[in-house]
């Protein structure tokens, strides 16, 4: 597994990146880069919806007066922020072609790698239905081993319940970047979750890992559509029909995702398991 | 419902056969899916879209099972309401007289029966042995308890519409005494005219749409000083009042056209004066579009009889003289019993007392008082017999008729003669046709009875030379289609022929004696030719359509000369073909399977 999942191509790759991109997720304490984490400095960055908790000071007013909503000013932090990498390790996510474990591991691992060489905290938390295994607060390259050995020994196992699972994880306070990555393939509410993090002062990213399978379906014939986490079976008889609603409903999942994140000004990147962890690593970096 | 093919349901085992197939068929493979979190959603939008999704999973099956259930309920071959299919005879009888050529029912109102025949003999159980028969002049049986369905319907296909009137009465007793004989026979009329059958439920099935038609229903001529004044009788068949355009034609030229106005259900005659007296064909022709163009045409033949030669053998005998003298169409000749060899040349030879050794090639033949002969034998000589019977034409016009004979010789009555008179003792007189000539014989001499003292002597004597000396024709000079003519063969003639109207000649002689001339269904001028050794003689003759029995169309209407009889109450009732619902049926397949392929490659 390990030779599989990071080999040392793996690893030439990530060094290069951290070479060739000036890539920052959070200025940590001994760091010395630009946060991307808002604040209240005086340099103006964004806005974004205003949520219960948020302070009422920074309520833009006169935007409130245009839109009738209510919005807050972000500024430019200069701050510690640590790195929380929040991985789905339920049974659904060991699918497809690429495997969906593989791609969602290799950039979650790219992300610490980036962070720890950047001097940032990072937390890896794998979690399924509960919170399955984690490592918080590693510091330094010298902690990325702790963080292969972590997930070679993960296993795929329990339903996607992430949501929940999330404000399960006691999560230290302070100003954070909290990585979501998982298929999403979950009853519960994306926006509870977000508010939480977001109550939590962490800036959210959402990594929506796809495999192509899922994008796409190839129904050729008559099939009995068994749920690997769950094992409930639906009988579905192929036609052109089926195909045009699945294609619906495929797209109508994705706009909900990216419609909620959105209105929270949440970073949203969806990712096919096909796509190089590069790729993948460059999408979280520049935000889509 | 009846189901003609009953076997047909054994077909109904596809049904759990194509149950089975599906089930088969249905066994999905499994596919293990990361989640079936999307699918439901899927599910749960088709179920939303086509309330019927679940049955939707097996429409294509329920398809199949419905296509399967309407063939085999097709090949069952059903029929809705087929009252009497059970019947194992069916008698079809058709019409085929004149007024079923009548065009005011589709193309004409016979095609219209066979297409209605056609139909019913197509609907009919198979097995159920059908009778066909057309009503015409003549009622003829086509097929006889036929089954074989082919044969029918080409038999029924081939018949024709005549130009004669359809005898009714042939056709009831033929089809009583069918009826009699198979006595669950159904029976079905097509025709304009109905038949009553007693003890038979005839099905009617009327042909008639009561269209407007004008005839010419009667041509006659007389000839006069002036010339030949034709008579032509015109009538209205409409339920409205007309102007008829009339005209006459002579040898196939026009004469004289007249506008007649015409009340509606009347008739009008129309007379025309001082027409050629040479002329030999009268044609009269109404020009107006009606329902029937048949009758709008009318032919007269006229014939100048030709004077007959008769040669009176006799010393004297001045009653058989004065006569015949007197009887019109004859040119009497009178000699005496000497040279007999020149004798020839005479229609009719009168010997009185006399037989020559050698008859004469020629002629017809009276002899009164006949001596020793080849053609007969006498027996003996009796006198004051006692009448005891008269028999034949002769005596036509003279009931009551009482005489006395003198003297007679009994003679013995050949294989050829019938006797006409009987005394006791043996035949006084006898007639016949010997080697194709007509002889007449009394074995008396006429001076020795009272016959010439009485009053009918003249008739009598009358009777005598309308037998020795026919007309060509027996009956009239006119006749209607599909009657058959007489003819009167001169005795001098070797050949006899008759030209058809179209032009066709027709051998009717020899052989002799000649049979009666039935072709004539055709209407027009009939030219009888016989050839002899004095060269060729003509005569005209002309066949119309019976337009006075067949012309009126309108059903119902009191017009005169209709001869079409008042169907009893209760004894007539439409005819019930049943219907052949396999049609039907096949369409809903091909809609079916049309629904199938359309549901197949839409996937609703």
């Amino acid at each position: 597994m390990k030779s599989q999942l990071f080999d040392s191509d793996f690893l030439k790759k990530l060094e290069q990146l951290v070479i060739s991109t000036k890539i920052s997720l959070a200025d940590g304490a001994s760091g010395n880069r630009k946060s991307r984490a808002k604040g209240s400095s005086v340099e103006f960055s964004d806005y974004r919806e205003y949520s219960i908790g948020d302070d009422f000071k920074r309520i833009d007013w006169n935007a409130y007066g245009r839109f009738e909503k209510l919005f807050i000013k972000l500024f430019m932090e200069e701050r510690e922020a640590p790195i929380h990498i929040f991985l789905d390790n339920s049974k659904s996510m060991d699918w497809g072609e690429p495997n969906k474990s593989i791609a969602s591991r290799r950039l979650a691992a790219a992300l610490s790698y980036i962070s720890l060489c950047s001097y940032d905290r990072v937390s890896l938390v794998c979690m399924n239905d509960v919170v399955d295994k984690f490592k918080s607060d590693l510091r330094g390259k010298n902690s990325f081993s702790q963080i292969l050995n972590l997930m070679d020994s993960l296993e795929y196992k329990g339903t996607t319940d992430i949501f929940n699972t999330v404000s399960k994880y006691n999560l230290k306070s302070g100003k954070g970047i909290s990585i979501v990555i998982s298929d999403f393939f979950t009853k519960g509410n994306l926006l509870d979750m977000i508010n939480y993090l977001q109550f939590k002062k962490q800036e959210v990213y959402i990594c929506h890992i796809l495999a192509p399978q899922e994008v796409e379906p190839e129904i050729g014939m008559s099939l009995r559509l068994i749920d690997i986490e769950s094992g409930e079976f639906r009988d579905v008889t192929s036609s052109p029909a089926l195909v045009k609603t699945y294609k619906k409903v495929y797209k109508r999942f994705i706009t909900n995702i990216e419609d909620t994140c959105k209105g929270r000004g949440v970073n949203y990147m969806f990712m096919e398991s096909s796509l190089p962890p590069e790729k993948m690593v460059r999408m979280v970096v520049n935000g889509s | 419902m009846t189901f003609y093919s009953p076997w047909a349901f054994l077909g109904l085992i596809t049904i759990p056969m194509i149950i089975i197939l599906y089930l088969l068929k249905q066994r999905h493979k499994d596919y293990t899916v990361s989640s079936l979190f999307l699918w439901e959603e899927v599910l749960k939008d088709l179920e939303a879209n086509a309330p019927w999704q679940k049955l939707k999973k097996n429409l294509l099956m329920l398809l199949q099972i419905i296509a399967a259930l309407l063939l085999v309920f097709a090949l069952a071959r059903p029929f809705l309401n087929a009252v009497g299919s059970d019947t194992p005879h069916v008698i079809v009888a058709i019409d085929t007289s004149l007024s079923m050529k009548a065009t005011d029912v589709g193309e004409s109102r016979f095609e219209e029966a066979k297409s209605r025949a056609n139909k019913l003999i197509s609907n009919l159980k198979p097995g159920t042995a059908v009778t066909l028969i057309s009503i015409g002049k003549s009622v003829n049986i086509e097929e006889n308890l036929s089954s074989d369905r082919a044969r029918l319907l080409d038999k029924l296909n081939k018949l024709k519409a005549s130009n004669s009137a359809s005898n009714t009465e042939d056709a009831e007793s033929l089809i009583s005494s069918i009826v009699k004989q198979n006595a669950e026979s159904r029976v079905v009329v097509f025709g304009d005219s109905a038949i009553n059958i007693s003890g038979a439920n005839v099905e009617f099935s009327k042909i008639s749409n009561n269209g407007d038609n004008y005839a010419v229903t009667m041509m006659s001529h007389t000839k006069t000083e002036k010339g030949i004044t034709v008579l032509s009788r015109i009538s209205n068949y409409s339920t409205k009042d007309v102007t008829i355009p009339v005209s006459l034609y002579v040898d196939k030229n026009v004469f004289d056209a007249k506008n007649v106005d015409i009340k509606k259900g009347e008739t009008a005659n129309v007379y025309w004066n001082e027409v050629l007296p040479e002329a030999s064909l009268l044609e009269t022709r109404i020009d107006i579009n009606d329902s029937l163009a048949m009758d709008n045409r009318a032919w007269n033949a006229v014939n100048n009889t030709k004077k007959n030669k008769a040669l009176l053998v006799s010393e004297s005998n001045v009653f058989v003289e004065k006569v015949a003298g007197l009887y019109n169409g004859i040119e009497l000749y009178k000699t005496g019993y000497e040279s007999s060899d020149e004798w020839k040349g005479y229609d009719l030879y009168i010997f009185d007392g006399f037989l020559p050794k050698k008859i004469p090639g020629d002629g017809n033949i009276m002899v009164f008082n006949p001596n020793e002969n080849e053609m007969f034998d006498i027996i003996e000589t009796v006198e004051y017999p006692e009448i005891t019977e008269m028999d034949g034409s002769i005596f036509r016009y003279v009931e009551g008729f009482d005489f006395s004979i003198g003297k007679t010789k009994t003679l013995k009555v050949p294989s050829w003669g019938r006797e006409i008179l009987e005394v006791n003792g043996g035949c006084a007189a006898f007639s016949g046709i010997y080697n194709n000539r007509r002889v007449m014989v009394f074995g008396f001499d006429i001076h020795n009875t009272d016959i010439p003292l009485t009053p009918a002597f003249p008739i009598l004597m009358a009777n005598s030379l309308d037998w020795l000396l026919p007309e060509s024709i027996n009956n009239a000079q006119n006749v209607y289609s599909g009657e058959g003519i007489e003819f009167n063969i001169d005795p001098k003639a070797r050949e006899a022929f008759i030209e058809t109207p179209s032009g066709e000649k027709i051998q009717i002689a020899p052989p002799f004696p000649v049979k009666a001339f039935d072709k004539t269904d055709e209407p027009g001028l009939y030219t009888l030719r016989q050839k002899s050794d004095e060269g060729e003689q003509q005569f005209y003759f002309t066949v119309n359509v019976p337009s006075q029995s067949e012309s009126n169309l309108l059903q119902g209407e009191d017009l005169e000369n209709d001869n079409t009889k008042a169907p009893e109450e209760g004894s007539q009732k439409p005819v019930n073909t049943g219907m052949n619902i396999q049609p039907l049926l096949l369409w809903l397949i091909a809609i079916v399977l049309l629904i199938e392929w359309w549901v197949y490659t839409n996937g609703v």
